[in-house]
């Protein structure tokens, strides 16, 4: 998809990630109610984010198309340290990525990858975990393709 | 008897907590290894922490021996975004293999969410290793959903075994 430029986010592109965020939440929404949100959620979502921006642990990566300058995708990684105690003492984690849904099918999301894991190298990381959502088998059909395996489930319960 | 952990429960959580990883090494190679001195750094770290208003550290104690250990804390999971209060995390739970099935398991995580509600929590969330197909059946059997998964990849493509 030669008409996208795919570059690290800075915090003029909060607006637009936050609304591609907010697009990913209510299509998650539709599947979990785990995902309700709050009713100013994208304000305090682009808050955090700025926050991301300045954190060097993190890096978010923006799909630009040409034509316009408009954001059709967006990715998160981070380096976390392992618990106490556990090794290896850092992995890469993508936390989110979403594909504008006009723009499926474009090769965005492996590029988006490429551009995280070339990060992920530079930080001396060797394996990384990607966060999906567990009703959402598309979401975790595109990273089993990419050679990701199941590896811990996260439940909650209601008290 | 499901009771408080002590500073004097240390040395035994730490002997828990080495017997977990193995357990989680022996599911799969994927899973966290210990580091050398993983156990007395965790143990080090537990007992600054049987303090903190915001840890509760659990154990089930037969015979006067602690042959279990639940640890959970309170996190704020970005709760000003989504609708969800604060919540609950379980952070390490494990029962002696030979004390198994006799309930104790269960009895912990009750006890925990007891100072969960306690603490005005609505929620609480927990990791288990996917490949752990007994500890997702206690936990589905417990009243837990699965709502997101840990997927996990190389940043180089493995190597088949032998090959440079």
């Amino acid at each position: 998809m030669d008409n996208v430029t795919v570059r690290a986010a800075g915090s003029h592109d909060l607006p637009a990630l936050a609304a591609l965020w907010h697009e990913r939440m209510t299509l998650l929404l539709q599947f979990d109610r785990r995902f309700a949100l709050a009713p100013d959620a994208r304000e305090q979502w682009a808050e955090a984010a700025a926050r991301w921006l300045a954190t060097p642990e993190c890096l978010i990566v923006a799909a630009e198309r040409k034509a316009d300058a408009a954001l059709v995708g967006y990715a998160i990684g981070w380096i976390e340290r392992a618990p106490l105690g556990l090794l290896p003492a850092q992995m890469g984690c993508i936390s989110d990525m979403h594909i504008a849904a006009h723009s499926h099918q474009s090769g965005l999301g492996r590029r988006l990858l490429d551009s995280l894991r070339t990060w992920f190298r530079q930080q001396g990381v060797e394996s990384l975990t990607i966060r999906a959502a567990r009703r959402l088998p598309v979401e975790q059909a595109f990273w089993r393709a990419l050679g990701a395996t199941e590896w811990v489930d996260v439940m909650w319960m209601k008290l | 008897m499901i009771r408080l952990a002590t500073v004097s429960d240390v040395p035994a959580i730490s002997r828990l907590w080495e017997k977990l990883v193995a357990y989680h090494q022996a599911l799969g190679q994927d899973m966290p290894a210990a580091v050398p001195d993983g156990a007395a750094r965790y143990g080090r770290s537990l007992a600054d922490r049987l303090d903190d208003n915001h840890t509760r550290v659990l154990v089930a104690e037969v015979d006067g021996q602690v042959v279990g250990y639940v640890l959970g804390v309170v996190v704020d999971l970005m709760p000003e975004i989504f609708e969800h209060h604060a919540g609950g995390f379980l952070a390490d739970i494990f029962v002696e293999e030979s004390y198994r099935g006799r309930g104790l398991g269960r009895a912990l995580v009750r006890a925990l969410e007891d100072w969960f509600r306690h603490n005005g929590l609505r929620y609480f969330e927990w990791h288990v290793a996917s490949s752990n197909k007994s500890a997702l059946a206690f936990w589905e059997a417990m009243g837990g959903h699965s709502f997101m998964v840990r997927m996990r990849a190389y940043i180089e493509p493995k190597k088949p075994d032998g090959a440079r």
